[in-house]
């Protein structure tokens, strides 16, 4: 039984729900992370936040799904315990080791808080751990034990006498001393591919920030427009990631090389329309992705960015994006918010790809 | 002549339009042509015959009287909803609470930004205000004292529409009788078969100003009140994020008292004992005086005090604040050696 769900249901009982109801909860769960895939859950998160989903069965089909373990399973008036059970579903893919989606699933959720009332979410518990396990990946991908210990190998000084059995004995020897170094040479070698891939990041990090130069634009950060920079920085930091999840003080590199552009005007807030209406503009390819569909409203800026390159002119695309994102174009949003939003759409795009 | 419906009519001819323009194929009056017969309607026993075991959809069905556990799973399930805890000792004015607050939305469009938006138990609530009534034929409006079933407590719901925004917000209330407290505040035991108190948002503890403001019965009152809370407290009923409301009830009775301002300081002296008692294990501790069904002697208005209370039970919960708490206080088990993770960017003014 997931050990978390009878607290996660306290908002929906007035008395505590027996044993059993929770483990067939727990079975339907884990059923779902091995039979569905990444679109799934990104409902459940979609569901978990109380975002809207554009597919009209998943409601019903996750109902479905808990109905079989649970025959007395709520079938109407129930979407308050969908969306509990979204969040415990969303929770044990990050906690289950080595799911194959940990990484996209965590992001996704933390790229569908934009925007979010969070007097309107349940269970913060879940998001709280999301957090903690990309943090904690985070550190996992990018601490090394020091490794530079010789390979050891053994090998007779000299063959004493040609007798087939003496000479079968050392060749099998040798032959286990090969594997041996085979072996070891290859985890050397991962390590410090490893080593250098971080230490790569980080210098190219460290140059990005001294350099306060926009590789996407070829320009100074200084002589963008104020209100693009925050999506560009974002964009740009992404690029410069090669291990997910991204290191831990990716929000004061973003701040650094704002504040390094713009340091009377990094308080300055920026609407949300006016970033995206500056970005067409440009007739740059900022978000582009195959997985359209598949992330939807869970990356606002992209969902905005799309919408205003289909729509004709300014405001076309604010009623379309309000209806499907529930967020205001109009929304206010300081610098760093958009910066970072725009950091981790783009790492989740990067994720899937 | 009586117009025919063309559209009940079958006619088994292929191409025979009687069903669309009344006019046979044949040339044949309606009554006269074999092939015509009307459309069977189905009957609802073999509607139920189509529908498979797996189809079937069940869902509860309320009778309008004050809901139990299950039937509340109904509201909970469905979107987030406040429990409130009504308690105190017996005739202490929470049933009278409950009725004033749906009478006053029987009178007025709106209460306090609030609209009511329904009720599942909408039986219940009438029962509760009956006896308050000129229909009940009393001399004086009087509340129904509210019968004892430990083993079943029930709630009273309200749906209210925050005027502005729109948004929905259910809300139960408990109707427990004055007598399960009386055993709550003697036994731990009994505190612990509670459990609807571990899901409560609001707890609401009642003194009778009236009790309050004799000099025979205030100590007792007094006594009676602080040992629920305590009970409560000490079997961990109650902790520290559950928002506490102490009210002292019947405010209109206490105002009409001559010594007046000797019994508003023996319930300060009451709400300030609670605050030092209670401060380092309650964190959220609220005192209001109301007058849910004033004498009508009195210069307070009907439902004196609840407008206070309302937004604080439709718009606060302890259950979020729990949650977020836990939430900012989960620790990491490790963190970072690397000098470039530990960067921190320093605004120079």
């Amino acid at each position: 039984m997931i050990a978390t769900l009878p607290e996660w249901y306290r908002i929906l009982s007035i008395q505590n729900l027996t044993t059993e109801i929770f483990e067939t909860r727990s079975i339907s769960i884990k059923k779902i992370l091995k039979t569905k895939d990444i679109g799934w859950f990104f409902n459940c998160i979609r569901l978990f936040v109380g975002k809207q989903i554009s597919d009209q069965n998943f409601l019903d089909e996750m109902t479905r799904i808990f109905l079989e373990e649970d025959p007395l399973f709520k079938q109407k008036d129930n979407l308050l315990e969908l969306r509990v059970l979204a969040g415990a579903v969303v929770n044990e893919i990050i906690e289950t080791p080595k799911h194959k989606e940990k990484i996209s699933t965590a992001i996704a959720l933390k790229c569908s808080l934009f925007g979010i009332n969070t007097k309107d979410l349940i269970n913060t518990e879940i998001i709280t751990r999301a957090n903690n396990f990309l943090i904690e990946e985070s550190i996992r991908q990018r601490e090394f034990e020091d490794k530079r210990t010789p390979v050891n190998l053994s090998f007779e000084p000299s063959i004493p006498d040609t007798n087939p059995a003496t000479l079968i004995a050392i060749f099998t020897k040798i032959n286990e001393q090969l594997h041996k170094a085979s072996v070891t040479l290859n985890e050397k070698s991962d390590y410090n591919s490893r080593r250098i891939q971080v230490l790569e990041e980080e210098s190219n990090i460290h140059w990005w920030i001294f350099r306060c130069f926009s590789n996407v634009l070829s320009k100074p950060l200084k002589d963008i427009e104020y209100e693009i920079v925050p999506l560009i920085v974002g964009k740009e930091l992404n690029h410069l990631i090669l291990i997910l999840p991204w290191p831990l003080a990716f929000e004061e590199y973003l701040k650094k090389v704002i504040y390094d552009s713009f340091p009377s005007e990094m308080n300055k807030e920026i609407l949300l329309k006016d970033a995206i209406n500056a970005l067409k503009k440009l007739k740059i390819d900022l978000f582009s992705t195959d997985h359209t569909s598949l992330i939807g409203n869970i990356c606002p800026l992209f969902t905005a960015y799309s919408l205003s390159n289909q729509s004709g002119d300014e405001t076309g695309w604010f009623s379309f994006f309000e209806k499907s994102t529930d967020i205001k174009p109009t929304i206010k949003l300081s610098c760093i918010e958009l910066a970072k939003q725009s950091f981790f759409e783009s790492m989740l795009l990067k994720s899937l790809n | 002549m009586a117009e025919i419906d063309f559209s009940k009519i079958k006619c088994d001819h292929e191409g025979c339009t009687v069903s669309i323009d009344g006019k046979c194929l044949e040339g044949l009056e309606l009554s006269q042509c074999s092939f015509h017969h009307p459309i069977e309607v189905e009957s609802a026993s073999n509607l139920s015959e189509e529908i498979s075991p797996s189809e079937e959809i069940l869902e509860t069905v309320f009778s309008g009287e004050a809901l139990n556990a299950n039937e509340c799973r109904s509201i909970t399930s469905a979107s987030i909803t406040n429990v409130i805890i009504l308690a105190g000792r017996a005739e202490s004015g929470k049933t009278t609470l409950i009725s004033s607050i749906f009478d006053i939305f029987q009178k007025e469009n709106s209460f306090d930004g609030y609209i009511f938006g329904g009720s599942r138990s909408l039986i219940g609530l009438e029962k509760r205000c009956h006896e308050s009534r000129i229909a009940s034929e009393r001399g004086e409006p009087n509340t129904e004292r509210t019968k004892f079933t430990p083993d079943d407590p029930k709630f009273i719901h309200f749906k209210l529409q925050k005027k502005g925004n729109g948004a929905l917000k259910d809300i139960l209330f408990t109707d427990i009788s004055g007598e399960q407290f009386r055993q709550i505040s003697n036994s731990t035991e009994e505190c612990q078969k509670f459990d609807v108190i571990k899901r409560a948002d609001h707890f609401v503890l009642f003194f009778d100003s009236n009790l309050l403001s004799d000099f025979t019965t205030r100590h007792q009152t007094k006594t009676n009140g602080f040992a629920i809370l305590r009970s409560l407290v000490e079997s961990n009923m109650l902790n520290s994020r559950t928002m506490i409301q102490i009210v002292y009830s019947k405010w209109d009775l206490l105002l009409q008292k001559g010594e007046m301002k000797e019994h508003i300081e023996f319930i300060n002296e009451i709400s300030n004992e609670i605050r030092l008692k209670y401060s380092d294990t309650i964190w959220n501790i609220r005192f209001f005086e109301i007058a849910s069904r004033p004498d009508v002697t009195s210069n307070l208005s009907f439902g004196y005090g609840i407008d206070k209370l309302l937004p604080i039970w439709v718009d606060e919960s302890s259950l979020f604040s729990i949650e977020r708490e836990k939430s900012n206080s989960v620790e990491l088990s490790t963190s970072s050696t690397r000098e470039f993770s530990k960067y921190r960017f320093l605004k120079i003014d």
